[in-house]
Parts: C-alpha cells; structure tokens; sequence
C-alpha cells in the first residue's frame, strides 16, 4: 500500500505542472470536440502545417533539395 | 419474415452457447489445473484465482487446437461439438462444489462516488462492446487477416494459410503464431463470427480484470480504480471492441505472467514461476510480438530479486525455458513448413522485400489521405500524437493525455523516491519503457499505435501509484483530469462506434453482402475457383467456392497468370475503378514527392507507375483472349469466365 509520501516540489515548478496539465487536457478535450462537431478541420490544418514542416525538418536529404 | 427472424435468433442463440460452453470449459480446466499448483500453498486471492483460471484454460485448449490441426483433420464439427461439451460438462461439475458468487467476492472496502463513476463507465462500455460483438463485425484487420485465416483452416480442415494473388503467400500477420486464432475458430466452426467475436468480447473483460488484480493484490484498490480510468482514456479503446484482434489477449497473457512473477517474488513457490512461464509461452503463441515483452518481463527476476545472482539467473532460465517449451510447438511448425522458425522475420522472401520497398512510399498516404503518419514528420511531433491525437486517423491510435501529464512525475519519481514502497512503481515505469521501445525498434519505427496497449497498460499502473500517494487537494486535480479525459474518451467512443451498432443482433450475415457477393454466391457453382482482387469479398464467398484474394496491388502480371493457370481459375473479377484508384494514387504521391523536391523517390515512384500500367494492359489483354463477360455490376465491376487453362 502506497503512503502519502510526497517529495518536497518548489512552489513555482508546481504552479508550472498545474498549467502544464490544464493545458494538456484543454488541447485533447478541445481535439476531441472540434474532430466529432466539425471533421475534418484539424486535418485540413495539420495536412497544410504538416506539408511546410516536411520540408524544413525531413531528415531525407532529397526532401530538402538536397544531396542527389 | 418471422420465420427469418425466429431462424436469426436461433442462430445468436447457438453462438451464445458455444461462447458460454468455451468459458464453462476454460474455466473448469485452468481451475483444475492450477488446484496441482495450490497444493504447495494458498496464495491466489479470488478474483486472481478466477482471472487466472479462464486464461489458463483458454491457452491450453488454444494450444491443443492448434496442435490437432497438425495431426490432421480434426477442424470438423463432429470433433469440436463433443469434445467442447464433455469439457464444458466437467468444467460445471467443478463449479457445482464450489459457490461460484464466492469467488467472485473482492472484499468489504467501500467505493468512493469517484470510483463508482469509473465503475459505471466500465460497464457501460463492456454493455457497448458486448452489443457490438453480438453484431456481425464489419472490421477491417478482422476481415482482411483474423477471420480469413480461421475461414481458411476451417475450409482445409486443419491449420493452414489462405493463397492470396500475386504471390502465392498469405497475409503477411497470418504467418504470426495465432493461438487466438484456434479460440476464434471453435467458434466459427460451431457457429458464426458472433460466438468468435464474443471470444475477443472476453479478453476485454480479462483485461480490465487484470489491470485490476493486479493493481490491487501488489498496490492497492485505489491505484486499481485510477488505472482502469486512464485505461478508458486510451484512445485505441474504440477500435478494439469492434475490430477483433489479438493485442488485447496478448496483454491478458503478458499481465497474467507479471503478476505470477510477482507473486514468485514474496512466496517463492516453484509452481508459480513456473506458471508465469507457461504464461509467457502463451503470450509468445499469440504473436511476435511477445518475443520482445519477453525481455520486459525478465526485467522483474534479473534486477528486482533480492536473491543472489546465480539464483536470479536460474530463475529466468527456467521461466524462459518454460516459456520456449510452451511456444514450441509453433516453432516446430514453422521450422519443418518453412525451414524458419520465426517465419518469415528471418527468411529473404519476395513478398517481405515487397513491403520494404512499398513501405517507404505507403508512409506518405498522409498526404494523399489523411490515415496514417508521414516520414516527413519530424519525430517530436510524431511521438507528442501517440497522447493527444490531433485527427481521427491518430486516436484511433492513440494513448491518453494522462501519460503527458505523468511522465515529469515518473521520471522526477525514478531519480528521486527510493524505498520499498516505490520499488514496484518504478520497476513498472521502467519496464513500460523497456517494452516501448522493445516493439517500436522489433515492429519498425512508425507502428507504434496498436503495441503502445503493452507498454501502456503497465504504465497506467504505475502512474497511478504516482497519482494516488498525492496529497487530497493535488489528488483531487488529477482525478479531474483522469475522469475528463476516460468520459470525452468514452463518449467519442460510443459515438464512432455507433456506425457499427446499427446492425441488430438478430440479423443474418447474408445481409452484409453486397451486389458483388451477392452475384457470386448467387450464381457460381459448387467448388467454382474465383480470383477476386479483394480479401473482403473472398471472406463473404460461400465456403464451396475456392476464393484466390489479393492484399496487395502487385506490377507483376506474369506472376498472376501463372497462379490463375496453375490454380485453374474459373472467375476474375475485374474491377476498372480499382485500377484507376491504384494508378492515380501513385500519381498523387508523385505530385506529393515532386511539391517536397524528392526528385529521386518521385522519378522511382513514375517508374513504378508505368510498371504499374503496362501490368493493367497485359491483364485486359489476357482477359479478352480467355475470357468472356458473364456479369456486369455497378462500380464498374466486370466478372469474366475464363477459359480452361490447361
């Protein structure tokens, strides 16, 4: 059986996490909701964001114009 | 139309039964099994005990299933009905002595209104996921690989493989040891894909049961609940229930085993370590995927065994010698078919050089349909999907938000907290990792989306530990973010699986047919041979009729026409659309490659396409030289009549 046993966690990295989780549940629950009342909208972005970010990230030289 | 509905019901009748006849047997036989074991000692709480039992007994008749089918035609029903009611008979005379309400009992702690909620929310998917397996599945992996394998065996009348176009080989994942398989096909072969599919209904029960005993024997009750709530906010949940699989039954064996091997590290009882590798040989026999779970679960006896080294290193000798024996027969199997004992990871085949060198350019179906990942993903993104899938195609996929928020605290945990108490916590996390990255780097990078349930399912343990030690005012945030996340989860869920349940349970598979299948089943004769192209049709086709499907979109013809001489083809289904799909796909990822200036991949992909071409002519020349139009359908679907070959 686990005890409460906390570590000792400064105040501002705990205000940090704090925001760190309402963040990570608003975007999910904000996913969520935009993918059932209007599908399609977060692909049509991702797909335009995704395509520009193929070009300056891939680690496929020939993506990049690159080494032949 | 009463007389369709009475002769429906009759028929989910039967599939209820034989589903019920299979548990009552599993049941009895892994109770009686593991009553050898508790000779030495009691050390099996009830629910354990019951958990234990059905799975215990599901990979034993599994597994002499499997080896039957070797000896020789014993996939019959006048086999399968006896044995399974004389099983089945014993099993409920076992529980006749025993008060089954008893074993069922988990203790006297009251429920708190959080935990009461995530209870609701269990059962109300497993009422969901029970409806929808009492419908016939319109899956995808079900299809195209589980049940097609089990049709194919059940046709041959012992264990075998379907013949797919071009190649001659079957579905690449049907070469996997499928001990599920052998569970699936008792009850297609006594009755239709609902008692199979309530099959895979039960190993999402087993699941939830293990996560819970678990949680509870090692932990504590509190953890149980919190875990099985951030397994409900996993993402994949509404693509199991309804698309049969294995995964689920390989987490119940990889648990079950765990489990044993933490019960072998406080009571050192032989029996049990040597149960948690019979275990472990069941979750080998249910896919590859079990040989790298292996390396997790030896985490446990190597480095977390306060005995000396020679005895920690006997005991993963013998858990994996065990584990080997149970998996042999599988090995056997391959090693005398196919000269490969781990066919065909270790064989230079064509069709595995296929997927090499189609794999590469099937990673850009994003662009061309958003369902799958790119390559061209740089990876932080790529992994930050697996928790928060931005579109449909990831949370299919997808693990819950809840392991983004918990990895700070598991790793702050890990360097930090040292103790008995988090030795367990970690040792979880730490063997979640290892399985992670175990199945991304076997599996090939990019397929994390249905192995992340093995890793997952640990770490929601762990977490949880994490989460419930937390001071109640800091518990109370999580348990927010934890409920949140498993409801919007759970909603979604119903809601994309609601397409699947308006098929009412009283309904004849025959009605899922459409014009195609129709049209052949209608019309071909017995024992008819029909090339078809697609390994849905070839599912429906009636099972007199020799379907030869395909799973791939090959440039090969001569290939082809030498399968349709040798296997006297009758029928060629010949689909125009599916031509002019297949070439103006590898037009659009042409298009694709040139917009990212992959000038080399682009100009190879033209290549491919005219290959492509020139294979499409040959067929419409070959068709028109020896055969003729029997039927058009709509879909520009033409079915030719060969002429004899020989």
């Amino acid at each position: 059986m686990i005890k409460n046993d906390e570590p000792v966690i400064s105040p501002i990295t705990r205000v940090v996490y704090t925001i760190f989780i309402v963040l990570v549940v608003s975007v999910y629950s904000l996913t969520v909701f935009i993918d059932v009342y209007s599908p399609g909208v977060i692909d049509k972005r991702i797909m335009k964001w995704r395509t520009n970010a193929a070009v300056i990230f891939s680690t496929d030289p020939s993506a990049r114009g690159g080494k032949k | 139309m009463g007389i369709l509905l009475i002769s429906a019901a009759i028929k989910l009748l039967i599939s209820v039964t034989v589903f019920s006849l299979l548990v009552a047997a599993a049941w009895g036989l892994g109770d009686w099994i593991l009553a050898f074991i508790e000779k030495e000692a009691k050390v099996f709480s009830r629910l354990s005990r019951v958990l234990i039992s059905v799975n215990l007994g599901l990979g034993v008749i599994g597994q002499f299933v499997f080896i039957a089918g070797l000896i020789g035609d014993a996939y019959q029903p006048k086999f399968i009905w006896p044995s399974l009611i004389i099983l089945a008979f014993l099993g409920i005379m076992r529980f006749k002595i025993k008060n089954p309400v008893s074993v069922l009992e988990t203790g006297s702690q009251e429920f708190s209104k959080k935990e009461l909620f995530i209870i609701a929310l269990t059962v109300i998917s497993l009422v969901i996921w029970l409806y929808a397996a009492i419908s016939f599945t319109r899956g995808s992996d079900v299809i195209s690989h589980h049940y097609q394998h089990v049709k194919e065996c059940i046709k041959l009348g012992h264990f075998g493989h379907v013949v797919t176009l071009p190649s001659g080989y079957d579905q690449g994942s049907n070469y996997n040891p499928t001990l599920v398989h052998m569970h699936y096909l008792i009850g297609k072969i006594l009755s239709d894909d609902r008692a199979a599919n309530l099959i895979h209904w039960l190993s999402q029960v087993m699941l939830l049961m293990a996560i819970y005993v678990i949680s509870r024997d090692f932990i504590s009750r509190h953890v149980a609940v919190m875990a099985i709530a951030i397994y409900l906010g996993f993402s994949l949940l509404f693509n199991f229930p309804t698309d049969v699989n294995d995964y689920t039954a390989l987490t119940v064996f990889m648990l079950i085993s765990l489990y044993l091997i933490f019960l072998y590290n406080k009571t050192r009882v032989m029996g049990i370590l040597l149960l948690a590798g019979v275990f472990a040989g069941l979750m080998l026999s249910t896919k590859y995927y079990g040989i790298p779970l292996m390396m997790a679960l030896c985490l446990p006896l190597t480095f977390w065994n306060s005995r000396g080294i020679q005895d920690r290193l006997k005991e993963v000798f013998i858990f994996c010698t065990v584990a080997l024996i149970i998996y042999s027969p599988w090995v056997i199997y391959n090693l005398k078919e196919f000269g490969d004992p781990l066919y065909p990871s270790l064989s230079n085949i064509e069709y595995m050089k296929y997927w090499a060198a189609f794999g590469r350019e099937n990673t850009l179906f994003p662009f061309i349909a958003p369902t799958d990942h790119g390559y061209f993903w740089p990876n932080i993104f790529y992994f930050l999907s697996m928790f928060i899938p931005f579109e449909p195609g990831f949370r299919v996929s997808g693990l819950t938000p809840i392991f983004l928020i918990g990895l700070p605290a598991s790793f702050y945990y890990l360097i930090r907290m040292r103790g008995e108490q988090w030795k367990t916590v970690n040792m979880l996390f730490i063997m979640s990792l290892v399985a992670f990255i175990a199945i991304e780097v076997s599996g090939g990078p990019f397929l994390f989306y249905k192995f992340g349930i093995f890793a997952g399912v640990l770490y929601a343990i762990s977490l949880s530990s994490i989460f419930i030690s937390w001071q109640r005012d800091k518990r109370q945030w999580i348990w927010t973010a934890v409920i949140v996340v498993a409801t919007l989860n759970t909603f979604f869920a119903i809601k994309h699986i609601s397409a699947q349940l308006q098929y009412p349970p009283l309904w004849h598979q025959e009605y899922l047919w459409n014009p195609l299948e129709k049209y052949l089943n209608g019309n071909l004769e017995k024992g008819a041979v029909v090339a078809n192209h697609d390994i849905h049709t070839n599912y429906y086709l009636r099972p007199d009729i020799h379907g030869l499907p395909s799973h791939e979109t090959s440039t090969d013809w001569d290939k082809e026409e030498a399968m349709i001489r040798s296997a006297h083809v009758q029928y060629y289904v010949f689909r125009v659309n599916e031509e002019m799909g297949n070439a103006s796909y590898f037009e659009k990822m042409i298009n694709v490659l040139d917009r990212l200036s992959a000038h080399e991949r682009a100009a190879s992909t033209r290549k491919l396409l005219e290959l492509y071409g020139e294979r499409t002519r040959r067929q419409e020349l070959f068709l028109q030289k020896f055969g003729h139009v029997v039927k058009e359908l709509p879909g520009e679907i033409k079915i030719y009549r060969l002429l004899d070959q020989s």
